[in-house]
């Protein structure tokens, strides 16, 4: 498998994995323009890497832990203020889950669960 | 009166002196955008109001002569992918058109802190992808020095705005050039801060290992001043070094105040030109505007050698894998759930399907699917991890080209700013306009863009100065000594 070559199978594949939502045109358009950027970096694997070690950034710091103390964040209102959608406290979103007759489970939120989501 | 055209250290002078105020200023600022925003659409958004108060605030601080900073009273214009607390900051992009930042950048706050003057959000490249400020989903900003060529992107607005004197000094950020080149292509100065001296909290994430904020400005030394206000240590940043800005001012040759103890700092330095900066694709004019600043910099008692750097050859490759594949992962997080564009659905799957293609544009799309491509299983061995070790090696050519050269001159752009609609349609093309800036960011070096002159066509053309770590005020002294400053305003 050359990793500088995509199909439109292969397309469709990562536009699933990004979450996008491509036409049938969209797909041979994006395989086309991939494959001649791929096109023109393929010259990296002729280079030997073997010996060496990845940098994943450049500001030679190890990974920084602030100090566990309280802080005043955000209040919520202010955050909430760009939902698209909310409910009490909530952002509310479409249903991820299908719901059937049978698993409706609408009863399995305890009182106190939906008061402390803020429901 | 007109005060537009000035410098940021001439304005601080009239400030200082009282001989304007600071509501003066931003009065002849905002009649000057208002005159030339219809051929420029250098902003996305003006804040009058806000700015109005903020000059109040300034003359107030002038009067008692109170916490005065070098940006007291000065207008500046701010990228907008860089939040301001209660005004859209929209990257651009149809997905955050109707974004309100609960809170401000890092940069942004110590703006206010130290009295400027916030102007209003400036037009880039979608998610500062691009290199022409076309990709822009409000329509393109154009080039002060020609309306039919591009102002260069991403921060296109922002090198316009000052450029025309729409601003003072800008804010950008710079991923892969996206200050330096449209500084180049508009005619004014900017630099890429060293990796981790500039906070990025609040600069919404493009790559997060490369992006950084900087300051755009007419000379060096202005920006040098906007840079000491927004350096510094920022433990909102996890990628922010442990110095304060102060720690660098000691290499701040502008405070020793003496130009005859800058030219001593230059005699005797060795100045590389690598070979490899100097391709096939670059317009002769470009090549002649080196040589003119090498010449310069050789008057000055450097000596400049030709030096080779072997691993720019596959700089830009290893960037557009790294970039690509960062942007994927940082994009993620639009989904139409917590802000920003929501395309409604039945299911929440085919919700963030639909709100993700409706509201990025083609050219995000294309680089969400490359890093997607790069990260997926059974090709990230191949493609970032491979990116990742060639960045090691660009650095480590870098380090080793620094212990025998001081500085390197390149070209800012392999040629002047282009045709709108040139590039646009090739994706690949547009991709090799950045490829002499790209270096700096995968080293995470500091990079600075100064005009020298002008092409054959009067466009603008620039030349850029590269340094090690922290030396970011060594290349603002150096670049003091080449810039040569357009009198007119176009």
């Amino acid at each position: 498998m050359d990793p500088y070559q995509v199909t439109p199978e292969l397309v469709k594949h990562i536009a699933a994995l990004a979450s996008l939502d491509l036409t049938p045109k969209e797909e041979m358009q994006f395989s086309k323009e991939l494959n001649r950027i791929l096109d023109h970096i393929k010259h990296l694997q002729s280079i030997n890497t073997e010996e060496v070690e990845p940098v994943f950034h450049t500001s030679w710091t190890l990974n920084r832990l602030r100090k566990d103390e309280e802080n005043p964040s955000l209040p919520p209102s202010m955050i909430l203020r760009n939902a698209p959608e909310r409910e009490g406290n909530l952002f509310k979103i479409p249903p991820v889950l299908e719901m059937t007759s049978k698993g409706d489970d609408s009863e399995a939120f305890s009182e106190e669960d939906k008061t402390s989501n803020g429901l | 009166m007109k005060l537009w055209d000035k410098t940021l250290l001439e304005l601080h002078k009239l400030l200082s002196s009282r001989e304007v105020s600071s509501i003066e200023l931003l009065d002849s600022v905002l009649q000057r955008i208002h005159e030339k925003e219809p051929s420029i659409n250098a902003y996305l958004c003006l804040m009058e109001q806000a700015a109005r108060k903020q000059a109040e605030t300034a003359d107030r601080r002038f009067q008692k002569k109170e916490n005065l900073t070098y940006l007291t009273g000065i207008p500046i214009a701010v990228k907008d992918n860089i939040c301001v607390q209660d005004y859209p900051t929209t990257c651009a992009s149809k997905m955050l058109k109707n974004f309100i930042p609960p809170y401000n950048a890092t940069v942004v706050e110590k703006l206010l802190d130290s009295g400027a003057v916030l102007l209003g959000k400036t037009n880039m490249d979608e998610f500062a992808m691009g290199s022409s400020c076309e990709n822009s989903a409000f329509g393109p900003t154009r080039n002060p020095w020609d309306t039919s060529c591009v102002p260069g992107g991403s921060s296109g607005g922002s090198a316009a705005s000052v450029a025309a004197g729409e601003a003072v000094g800008a804010l950008g950020s710079d991923t892969g050039g996206s200050l330096r080149q449209p500084a180049a292509f508009c005619g004014v100065v900017g630099l890429k801060p060293t990796y981790g001296i500039v906070s990025r909290y609040g600069l919404i994430a493009f790559a997060s290992s490369l992006d950084q904020v900087g300051p755009l400005a007419r000379s060096s030394f202005d920006c040098s001043k906007i840079l000491q206000c927004i350096g510094g240590y920022d433990p909102k940043d996890a990628t922010s070094v442990q110095l304060e800005i102060s720690e660098l001012e000691n290499n701040d040759y502008f405070q020793k105040d003496n130009s005859q103890k800058y030219l001593e700092e230059i005699k005797n330095r060795i100045i590389g030109i690598p070979e490899e900066f100097l391709n096939e694709g670059t317009d002769s004019d470009v090549k002649q505007a080196v040589t003119q600043a090498a010449d310069c910099l050789e008057s000055l008692g450097a000596k400049v050698v030709m030096v080779n750097l072997s691993s720019l050859k596959y700089a830009l490759s290893t960037y557009y894998l790294i970039a690509s594949a960062e942007a994927s992962s940082n994009l993620a997080r639009y989904d139409g759930v917590r802000y920003g564009l929501r395309i409604s659905k039945e299911k929440s799957g085919e919700m963030f399907k639909t709100t993700r293609s409706d509201g990025f544009g083609k050219e995000v799309q294309r680089r969400i699917m490359l890093g997607t491509y790069a990260l997926s299983s059974g090709y990230y061995d191949a493609l970032y991890l491979k990116a990742q070790k060639l960045r090691h090696l660009i650095k480590q050519d870098f380090d080793k080209a620094f212990q025998k050269c001081s500085l390197f001159l390149t070209p800012t752009s392999p040629t002047a700013a282009f045709k709108i609609g040139e590039k646009i349609s090739d994706p690949l093309t547009m991709y090799l306009s950045d490829i002499y800036t790209i270096p700096a960011n995968l080293a995470g070096i500091p990079a600075l863009s100064v005009p020298v002159g002008f092409s054959s066509k009067n466009l603008p053309i620039s030349v850029q100065l590269l340094a090690p770590r922290f030396q970011d005020f060594l290349l603002l002294m150096v670049g003091s000594f080449l810039e040569k400053l357009s009198l007119e305003i176009p």
